[in-house]
Parts: C-alpha cells; structure tokens; sequence
C-alpha cells in the first residue's frame, strides 16, 4: 500500500473500519488499489479519484459495493453512502474521523461480529395467479370477460381485474411473511423489513447476523426456500456491508 | 472466514456469489453514513442516483400486465382448469418484459441526463444534508 499521505488527488471514501482490522488487497472504482487513511480509532477506506466529475455509472456502483462486501466478508465495516468524496486525506482526518469518532464507534459496537444478509421471498407468479383464479370468484370472471380481447376493448376490467390480484398479493404476503420473519429472526441480531419493489414480494429483509451463526441462518433459508418450493422463490445475498444498520442512531 | 464457501448448495435457494445491478440497487442505493456538505466534492451527476428507480406496484401499469398474465396462463398446467382453447403461451409472460421494465428503468436512473437533472438538484440535496452527521 501506498502512504495516503502522499495522495494529494481526491478520494473516493468507501466506508470506515476499526484502525486494527486488516484489509486485503482489493481494487475499487476505475480500478484503482484501495488503501486506508488511519485516525486514532478508525480508518477510511478510500482510492484516488482524479476526476470526480464523471463519477456515478453502474460500474462506479458495483465497484462501490463490491469493496465493501469484499471487506465485510471477515471484518466490520461502516458504508459510506455512494457517491462520497474527499478533496484530500488531511480533510478526512481532520473534518470526518476525528469529529465523528463517537458516531464511528456507536455504529461498529452495534454491528459487531456481524455481517448483512438480504433476503427477498417472493410469490411466483404463475402459482400464486393461479390460486387467486381458483379461490375468488370475482378474479375468475374478469379473466374469463378479458379473455381473447385487445387491451382497449376490455381495459377497465383489465384495471379492476389487476387491482384484485395485486390485493391478493398483498394479501397472502401478509399471510406468509410472519412464519419467515419467525423462522429467520432467532438467528438476527437485527432485521429491517424493506418496502416492497414488486407486487410479487412477499417479504425483503435486511438481517444482521453474527458470523458464527451464518452457517445455520444460511440452511434455515434453504430449508424455507425448500418448502416454499414451486410458490415461493427465496434469494439471499451476503454476506454484505451492514447497509441498512448504519447511520445516525 | 467465509462463510458462503462452507456453505454446502441445497438447490433451492437462490444464492449469487455477488450481487447483480439490480440487488445493488434494491440493497445499497442511498444507504449509509453521510459527511457534511461542506467537506465532500460536491459532484454534478450523482444525485441522479436519488431517483427512485423502483417500479410504482399500485399503478394502473402494474394492474394491466397482471391482467394480461391471467390471460396467458395456462392453468391446466398450474394444476386447475384451464379456458378453452388456451394456448401456453408462457414465454412471452409477463415476468420477461417485466424484468426487462425493471432493468431499463435502473439502467435511466443511473445513467441520466444531466442537463434534465440540473432543475431537480436542488431538490435532491436536502434530503441528503437532511442526514448528514453533526
């Protein structure tokens, strides 16, 4: 690694670590080598960044979120929000860690040991439409009025017909999202339940969970995804930065 | 530690090595610690990631395309009954152009026109400062 001091550029801040904690070799945004800025009790995560400007593409993101997720595999670390930079290290020890030591040090001791899994359940559609065609008369007969016409002909039963299987989505997540939360939640040391993004969702949770039972929180979402088989699908992704468990507390 | 490559693989679970564009998105976009204003690199194209590229699930948009998925499902194949003269179309379903929707829509986002994004920069920063630590 390169002394930060010397880096006069830019730096491009991706998150803020113990100042013990190792950090492996990992490259960062236009592929540049990630190195640390050091205060007294935590380091800054940075890489040098000439051009700010034309910053915030995909790959800047993934880039982004890759560094952290690397890092957050064996080791804690607070995420900055995307996009943060620096004119200089001086200004990020001076202005960022040392004022906000106590806000750095709240943050890690809620953390801990602990990484984030994000957990998305959500209904196939075809089943579950299927379902709902069976067991709602109303549904049933909008798909049978709807049936062989252009959209014009029949758009008002379209909406009305829509409108009752999106309800009944919303309804049998509201049926199914508690048993997953219950199985899920003795394994957390926190969860935060995310809005819906699709109508499909039956549940997205970001789970804080300590290293030593990942293994056994990893098996209990196969097992759920195994039993939700055919109607629910289940995508887990971690471990990741504690995206949602950072911040002003 | 690694606790994914002691992870024996069930099957059933969906469970990427790393996180697509879209998880990245849904996961991380806009989260994490902020700095004041006046330390960062105020910077001109990133607050066209404050967009909200999430599809509206209560829209008449959404309504039509489950509509349209009832119309193609064939549910002889679901296990029910199906309508005469159904024709499994499944390919074309729904959940294909959607996820296409989805994508492009985040694709927008990121990628934005600046120039359109100048008059809602002002809008989209205080939000941010509004979190901002000390």
């Amino acid at each position: 690694m390169e002394n930060p001091s010397e880096i006069s550029t830019n730096l491009y801040v991706y998150g803020v670590v113990p100042a013990e904690a190792e950090i492996p070799r990992l490259t960062g945004l236009r592929g540049e080598e990630i190195v640390t800025v050091p205060s007294e009790a935590h380091a800054a995560l940075v890489s040098p960044l000439p051009d700010p400007e034309t910053i915030g593409t995909p790959d800047d993101l993934m880039a982004h979120s890759s560094v952290l997720d690397q890092i957050a595999a064996t080791a804690p670390v607070l995420p900055m929000v995307f996009g943060t930079v620096v004119p200089n290290a001086e200004t990020l020890t001076d202005e960022v860690l040392d004022p906000q030591y106590g806000l750095y040090e709240e943050n890690l001791r809620r953390i801990g040991d602990a990484a984030q899994f994000s957990l998305q359940a959500r209904f196939v559609r075809d089943a579950v439409l299927a379902e709902l065609i069976n067991e709602e008369p109303e549904i049933a007969s909008l798909r049978e009025a709807i049936y062989g016409t252009s959209e014009d002909e029949t758009r008002n039963e379209r909406i009305r017909l829509g409108e009752l299987i999106v309800q009944g989505l919303q309804r049998k997540a509201a049926d199914e999202a508690p048993r997953i939360r219950s199985a899920l939640e003795p394994l957390a040391r926190e969860t935060v339940e995310r809005e819906a993004s699709q109508a499909e969702d039956v549940l997205d949770l970001a789970v804080l969970v300590e290293r030593p039972r990942q293994a056994e929180f990893e098996q209990t979402a196969e097992a759920l995804a195994q039993e939700g088989a055919g109607r629910i699908t289940f995508r887990l992704i971690g471990p990741q930065a504690p995206y949602d468990f950072t911040g002003e507390v | 530690m690694s606790s994914t490559a002691m992870q024996p693989r069930g099957g059933y679970l969906d469970r990427p090595h790393s996180s697509s564009l879209a998880d990245v998105l849904n996961v991380i976009l806009d989260k994490g610690l902020v700095i004041d204003a006046y330390v960062r690199v105020s910077l001109v194209g990133i607050e066209i990631l404050t967009i909200d590229a999430r599809i509206v699930i209560a829209s008449v948009d959404t309504y039509l395309r489950f509509a349209e998925a009832t119309n193609r499902l064939d549910l002889a194949q679901q296990g029910g009954k199906g309508l005469p003269d159904m024709i499994g179309d499944m390919s074309e379903g729904g959940s294909h152009g959607k996820t296409k929707g989805v994508i492009g829509g985040v694709k927008d986002a990121l990628v934005g026109d600046r120039d359109k994004d100048d008059g809602d920069k002002e809008e989209a920063r205080p939000s941010r400062r509004r979190r901002d630590e000390g």
